[in-house]
């Protein structure tokens, strides 16, 4: 069973207007878990919350801070780094010093060699890209170079849980990959938990074993990835990893005859459904776009006249309006 | 002559200094934001354009008052001496509120919008002015009103540049009236008469003033960014150049081989022990006060009330003087007569002068140590090994540091003010700044000099003394 890193009870954070945390009650536990939500729901006051910044005007947090006083896992020299949103960098420090001297938390006599702290350094100012501005303090630096160091320098502080507000989100989305792929490998050697919060499904997707769904400060859904991806209990919970199809349960016959004896709603994401070509089908393409990785297309059916966007992967021989086709499920 | 004539030459010389002094304090803050790269040169470029701001001006007085001797048969000379010294520290004022001012909250692009939609009626043109008041033009705007309530508002090296009759100043005028026994009643009309030029200033100054903090200038924006011309350049220099040379260079030599002198001459001398004292009980009330102004901002702040942050500034943007008559009237109600003869007054005077400039200084250190860097770096003190040992240096850094300068600065500030020290002092008290302005009046010995000397230096290593102190203090509660 996976250990309880978090503990939140009834957590409030008043803010103005409105609370900006409302009520939580969530278990946060070991690996990596993502917090997800729209601009203004509350994912940077959580984690700021559970980084202990910020202490709840209400309700109770329990965990990690208080039980690490005294009983942090040895392996790790810290208990919990961060990457707040706006990097929380020292001015005064350039690059390189922000590097050496969260890792110097590895070392426990001041007067061991640091060479093993350089090396280190050194990995981390190359995997970062960030080597040649080694030298730079923060004022100098671009968003994205300043997201960069406060990614490496949590890695470099090496501790037992990293909790990251909107890691990387000023970098370039061509080389952001590769960055995650650092914090990952990271993880596996490590054995580090990770709580981040981003707006990209993909990388909720991709990186979190469980995901965190926020609104308005209120969790709407809070659980393992796959299971928001593949069966969300509700359509607003669901958005938050992608498009979906949902096809309330009266709605099947007229979509999906094939699953109308279905007792429950029917809920696919893009890959899995098809829409094929066919000079019978009851149902006829009214317009098709194409956006890059699914296609949202709208579609009539011939005899009630329903009209419905779906989402779904092209198949390359669909695209025309006036198109008969029909609707199946990739099981 | 009436207090309408030293307010019409004071009014028209603040004004005139402010004007003057802001295509000036524009081209040393770009030479400043220009030079960026070069975290050396930056700092030593910021600490030459706003050392006038702190050279007190009891001694800038001092140093210049002989020279204003000299000129005492051209009224024009004098004018334009005392004109010349403000002119250094409204620049450097100036630079000031552009570097913290938070960039124009209307930018190019949304000016440029509003340009496209130009139907040339009256409503369009009021928005498009309303534009360019919140936009472009706000920082010159406070810096220039912020310029002529300094200069208007100034005292001491007024005061002792005035062999004869110039340079007429109000506040001068009215010092002398009440050290004369002009009755205190009289006095506050007086002050009333000197207010109403100060409102026409501070109503605008308070609703340009930014809602949402400070932030330091990157030198980012289009304006800095530009490359200033070799001859603009070359002006910038030379106004940090003559502003060293006039507030620090010159003062040095001009007082510092007498007051090394007059050292010798101290030692054994019957009113050392006196004059330590005097500093010490000054320094103690300075610092109070700095504390107090520094702890009532911090509350202003946390309370985040519009109304509140401005009574809270008014009273100190209207000057040492006008704040030290008026609480010498609020003090002489029967009720507070136990608390007359103190230093009750003097600290809370000193307190309330210093305020706005305290709120200044939290909000400024609200920018500098950002609460996620300091949480970054208390993170690392339940580490073990050396990364504690990392994670309280940058506490001190961010943040003990930085209070201890604010304290200081507000303390340098309270210290040598002659007005609030010279009207609300204890009877029994007398406050090192007060002897010395007295003295001052009376030309220039050795050992005056010496004792203006010790005035700076012992207050310096104490303050050295404490941040050793401070230092070494278990980790505490955060600031």
């Amino acid at each position: 069973m996976a250990d309880v890193l978090w503990e939140l009870k009834h957590v409030v954070l008043a803010g103005d207007p409105g609370n900006r945390v409302d009520g939580v009650s969530l278990t946060v536990t070991d690996g990596v878990t993502a917090v997800i939500g729209y601009s203004g729901a509350g994912k940077t006051s959580l984690l700021n919350l559970l980084a202990g910044l910020d202490s709840p005007s209400s309700g109770v947090i329990s965990g990690l801070i208080e039980r690490d006083e005294a009983g942090r896992k040895k392996a790790f020299p810290l208990p919990l780094y961060w990457v707040p949103q706006d990097g929380g960098l020292w001015p005064q420090l350039t690059i390189r010093r922000h590097l050496e001297v969260v890792s110097a938390a590895e070392l426990r006599d001041p007067a061991d060699s640091s060479d093993e702290s350089q090396e280190l350094t050194d990995k981390l100012l190359a995997q970062f890209d960030l080597t040649h501005r080694q030298q730079a303090v923060p004022g100098t630096l671009s968003k994205g170079e300043q997201s960069r160091l406060s990614v490496a320098r949590a890695l470099a502080a090496n501790p037992a849980v990293l909790v990251m507000d909107e890691p990387l989100a000023h970098v370039d989305s061509v080389r952001r990959p590769q960055y995650w792929h650092v914090i990952r490998e990271h993880l596996d050697r490590t054995g580090a938990s990770l709580v981040f919060s981003t707006h990209e499904p993909e990388v909720v997707i991709r990186e979190a074993e469980s995901v965190v769904c926020l609104d308005e400060g209120r969790v709407l859904y809070a659980g393992p990835t796959a299971e928001l991806y593949n069966d969300p209990p509700d359509a607003a919970a669901a958005g938050f990893l992608g498009p979906i199809n949902w096809f309330e349960k009266d709605e099947l016959p007229t979509w999906l005859p094939q699953h109308s004896g279905s007792e429950n709603a029917v809920r696919v994401r893009p890959e899995a459904l098809k829409v094929e070509p066919d000079e019978n089908g009851a149902m006829e393409i009214l317009s098709f776009r194409f956006s890059g990785s699914y296609a949202e297309t709208v579609v009539k059916n011939l005899k009630s006249f329903a009209v419905k966007t779906i989402v779904h992967r092209p198949s390359g021989k669909v695209h025309d309006p006036g198109q008969r086709i029909v609707i199946k499920i990739n099981l | 002559m009436t207090l309408e004539t030293a307010l019409a030459w004071s009014i028209g010389r603040s004004m005139l200094v402010t004007t003057v002094a802001l295509p000036m304090s524009l081209v040393v803050w770009r030479l400043i934001s220009a030079c960026q790269r070069s975290r050396r040169i930056h700092g030593l470029l910021v600490i030459a354009a706003l050392l006038p701001l702190f050279v007190p001006d009891l001694l800038t007085g001092f140093t210049y008052r002989m020279t204003s001797a000299r000129l005492i048969h051209s009224e024009l000379a004098t004018e334009i001496l005392y004109a010349a010294l403000l002119l250094f520290r409204i620049i450097a004022l100036q630079v000031a509120v552009r570097m913290i001012l938070p960039s124009s909250m209307v930018s190019a692009e949304a000016l440029y919008s509003w340009k496209l939609v130009q139907d040339g009626r009256a409503g369009w043109w009021l928005t498009w002015l309303r534009l360019q008041v919140q936009g472009p033009l706000r920082t010159p705007l406070i810096a220039w009103i912020g310029g002529a309530l300094f200069c208007f508002q100034e005292f001491e090296t007024a005061a002792l540049l005035q062999i004869d009759r110039h340079p007429i100043t109000w506040s001068v005028w009215l010092f002398d009236a009440h050290a004369a026994g002009e009755p205190l009643s009289r006095s506050l009309l007086f002050v009333s008469e000197a207010m109403v030029f100060q409102i026409v200033l501070l109503l605008p100054l308070i609703i340009l003033l930014p809602r949402r903090g400070l932030q330091i200038s990157t030198g980012n924006s289009s304006v800095a960014a530009s490359k200033s011309s070799p001859a603009v350049q070359a002006t910038a220099v030379g106004v940090l150049f003559a502003a060293l040379g006039a507030f620090l260079i010159w003062p040095l030599w001009a007082n510092g081989v007498e007051a090394f002198r007059g050292l010798r001459a101290l030692t054994g001398h019957s009113n050392l022990a006196l004059r330590c004292q005097q500093i010490l009980y000054s320094l103690l009330a300075a610092t109070v006060a700095s504390v107090g102004s520094l702890q009532l901002a911090i509350g202003v702040r946390a309370i985040g009330r519009q109304w509140v942050t401005l009574l809270a500034v008014v009273p100190g943007l209207c000057g040492s003087l006008v704040v030290s008559l008026t609480l010498l009237a609020v003090f002489q109600v029967p009720v507070l007569h136990a608390v007359y003869d103190s230093w009750l007054p003097m600290i809370v005077a000193s307190t309330l002068w210093m305020l706005p400039r305290a709120l200044l200084l939290v909000l400024l250190l609200e920018v500098l140590s950002p609460r996620t860097s300091i949480h970054s770096a208390s993170l690392l003190c339940v580490a073990g090994g050396t990364a504690v040992v990392h994670g309280r240096n940058l506490i001190w850094q961010l943040v003990r540091v930085r209070w201890l300068i604010a304290t200081v600065v507000l303390a340098h500030w309270c210290f040598w003010d002659v007005a609030v020290a010279s009207t609300l002092r204890p009877v029994r008290f007398e406050p090192i700044v007060v002897r010395l302005y007295n003295e001052m009046h009376y030309g220039r010995i050795e050992s005056l000099a010496a004792i203006t000397l010790l005035t700076l230096v012992i207050p310096a290593g104490l303050i050295c003394i404490a941040a050793v102190v401070w230092k070494r203090l278990p980790e505490g509660d955060k600031l």
